[in-house]
């Protein structure tokens, strides 16, 4: 018969034929559709573009020092942007100095200003207030945010990473250690991993990358059935059991593209962002976090988005599956919704397996198996679908 | 050559088939039953489509079960039903088809557009098959079941809604087909078989009942098939004694078509006739069978059961 050369030829041109099917306008609308009515979708973008009502002084600051010291930051650097800020302070000391209402409280200086707010009866809450409503605001704010910066730097490390210390194992100790021991302090501020991690952009990416493979996936088989193709592909060379895999690869194919194409989504939105600068800075560090390995925050961002992959991929291969099986439209709705219901359940299978891989001071074992187990009992039910069919022939 | 052995099938508890022996070499094989006796269940047990519940179908030897892919490499099927996606054009159909088929894409192009000429569809392969008619479908489906130039070729039912200048084209399609290799098919429209077949298949009972040339077929009628002209009052004496063939209106009355149990003498007023496959199959599935022959069949028109 054909040379193996031609044979995967043909294979991957049955692929591209079963893929072409697939991909529908009407269903793209429909998925876009959804999850407009699910409401809000674009809501956690919101952080990476921060305005006046929400400002993020932070990344600015991360971002500025990032531009002028590189990604790490070591002390000489840190005493530089120290100096930097006299002539700010100076800035604030004039406006402080000419205000009545500051010579009232018996206030001639920012530095003393600052020191009064620490206290817990310093009553400068109307002087914040005056400040916030005054042309000065912003400088205030800045100012603010690099005390916290600073103080953040200057407290020991374990220090932040609080009495988290105690529940450490020996692994993450060294970890620890490790971490002190580098020339310098990773520029990444905690804000952008929380904004991340936190704000949701991952759960809801996974989730529509599902929906949207699940949508245009679930016609696969049945679609072919209810056509009246079945006879046809049965008695053509392929035959059933050869299409099964054709279509199942069509099915990853469909699953990898719409996760692509999301990423790639999720990262123009970063690159518009001010985090962009940001995204070879290391993820531990005072700023960062604590987290066993060494990853800058693209890789950090890639690494977790590996899942929205994985989870495209097992949404395909059950839904393949349960297009094979379903008697009918409405049961495979029915198996789809309930799929999805039980991947979606908070803390069930998809915030349980994300949050695993967020907050990965854990190891990333957990998070591998448990995709590659889905993945294999996706491979697992579609063999059985296509056993399934030749013993429902011979009974 | 396609050797079914001892085959019989069942569906459940329901015996459809039962003992089936045969032989198809080159030709053409008309498979000709009334409705519900198993043609299609038989088609598909060739096609490969089931397995048999006794017995075995051997390809040169060899069972379809064995040789799987290299038996649907040589294989032509036209389902009774199939279906397609309404939107597609009949061209991108056939493309699909012979990709599945394991055609190469330029061989699957060529092939497709040379067999939609074939069955006069060359005009419209690139409108969308929801504006089709019943017939133009099913020219489709006879298309594509020669895509892969198949050594054997199962068509079920492949003239049910063509036209007759269409039935008359795929006759001669039939004839030529045969030559070179087998070609099955079934039908209960006598005429698709009568001259295109070689040999015709007759089931009864879920058994084989004839495989023989249509003359051959023909001769066991011989000498028993009559007309006569008679009247109102005389039509329901003979519905009851003999085997009604067909009627036909005639000035005066009726003329009357029918057969009679061997060794019958005839009445004068009898005009002896040349049994046809037509009068064969009233005669054999008359109404002692299941699923038979309405009375009232217009004798000259075609016979559809
Ligand atoms: N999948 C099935 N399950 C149960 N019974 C079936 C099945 N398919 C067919 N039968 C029964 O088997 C018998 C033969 O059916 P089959 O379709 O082979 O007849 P046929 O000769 O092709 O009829 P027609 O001329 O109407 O196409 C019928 O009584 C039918 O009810
Ligand atoms: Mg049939």
């Amino acid at each position: 018969m054909n040379p193996s050369g031609s044979a995967w030829r043909l294979n991957l041109r049955l692929v591209g034929l079963e893929f072409q099917k697939l991909f529908m306008l009407k269903r793209l609308g429909l998925t876009v559709f959804i999850l407009l009515c699910g409401g809000l979708w674009l809501y956690p973008f919101q952080v990476l573009y921060p305005n006046s009502q929400f400002p993020d002084y932070e990344t600015t600051i991360a971002a500025g020092m990032k531009a002028k010291y590189g990604t790490l930051i070591d002390d000489r650097e840190w005493e530089a942007f120290k100096q930097d800020r006299v002539k700010k302070v100076a800035e604030a000391d004039a406006y402080i100095r000419e205000d009545p209402l500051f010579a009232s409280a018996n206030l001639d200086s920012y530095e003393r200003y600052v020191r009064r707010a620490q206290m817990p009866n310093g009553g400068t809450q109307p002087l914040d207030a005056h400040i916030r409503a005054g042309t000065k605001k912003e400088l205030f704010a800045k100012l603010h945010a690099e005390e916290e910066w600073i103080k953040r730097y200057e407290d020991d490390y374990r220090w932040t990473v609080g009495p988290g210390t105690i529940w450490m194992n020996e692994a993450e100790k060294q970890r620890l250690q490790e971490i002190e021991a580098r020339d310098g302090v990773s520029v990444l501020p905690q804000r952008q991993i929380y904004h991340y991690a936190s704000s949701g952009i991952l759960y809801r990416l996974a989730m529509t990358a599902m929906l949207t493979t699940v949508l245009l996936v679930m016609h696969i088989h049945i679609g072919d059935r209810r056509a009246g193709l079945d006879e046809l592909q049965r008695t053509s060379r392929m035959g059933k059991n050869r299409l099964l895999w054709i279509k199942t690869t069509a099915a990853l194919l469909t699953g990898t593209l719409v996760s692509a194409v999301l990423l790639v989504i999720l990262l123009i939105a970063y690159r518009f962002s001010e985090a962009w600068s940001l995204m070879g800075a290391d993820i531990s560090g005072r700023f960062g976090g604590f987290f066993m390995y060494d990853l800058t925050f693209l890789q950090y961002i890639l690494l977790t988005y590996s899942a929205v992959f994985g989870l495209s991929w097992i949404a395909a291969l059950l839904t393949a599956f349960y297009s094979a099986i379903a008697p009918n439209m409405q049961v495979l709705v029915m198996a789809i919704i309930l799929t999805l219901f039980i991947f979606f359940k908070e803390d069930w299978i998809l915030t349980r397996l994300l949050n695993m891989l967020l907050y990965s001071g854990i190891s990333l074992l957990e998070p591998t198996l448990t995709v590659a187990g889905l993945l294999l009992l996706g491979v697992f039910l579609i063999s059985v679908a296509g056993k399934w069919r030749t013993w429902r022939l011979h009974r | 050559m396609l050797t079914v052995h001892g085959v019989g099938k069942r569906y459940g508890n329901a015996r459809v088939l039962e003992g089936l022996d045969l032989e198809f070499g080159k030709g053409v094989y008309g498979l000709l039953a009334p409705n519900g006796a198993g043609k299609t269940t038989l088609l598909k047990l060739l096609a490969g489509l089931l397995p048999p519940t006794e017995g075995e179908i051997l390809y040169e030897g060899q069972p379809l079960a064995v040789l799987d892919e290299r038996y649907r490499l040589i294989l032509g099927y036209l389902p009774q039903r199939f279906g397609y996606y309404p939107n597609d054009t009949p061209l991108k159909y056939m493309q699909y088809l012979a990709a599945i088929k394991g055609m190469d894409r330029r061989k699957a192009l060529s092939r497709s557009e040379e067999l939609l000429d074939l069955v006069a569809l060359g005009e419209v392969k690139h409108k969308k098959m929801k504006t089709f008619s019943g017939g133009m479908i099913q020219r489709v489906g006879i298309a594509q079941a020669l895509l892969n130039d198949p050594r054997v070729l199962i068509l079920d039912e492949p003239t049910a809604g063509l036209d007759p200048k269409e039935r008359a084209r795929f006759r001669s399609l039939l004839t030529q087909l045969g030559r070179q290799r087998t070609v099955i098919l079934s039908t209960h429209v006598v005429s698709d078989v009568e001259s295109a077949a070689n040999e015709i298949v007759m089931l009864q009972g879920g058994k084989l009942w004839v495989k023989d040339h249509p003359e051959a077929i023909c001769k066991l009628l011989a000498g028993r098939v009559y007309e006569a002209q008679l009247t109102d009052t005389e039509i329901e004496d003979f519905r009851t004694r003999y085997v009604l063939l067909g009627e036909r209106s005639e000035p005066g009355g009726w003329k009357l078509r029918f057969a009679v149990e061997d060794g019958t003498v005839p009445a004068d007023s009898w005009q002896g006739v040349e049994p046809g496959l037509e009068d064969v199959f009233l005669y054999v599935y008359r109404d002692r069978q299941p699923g038979n022959v309405p009375s009232g069949t217009i004798w000259g028109d075609e016979v559809r059961l």
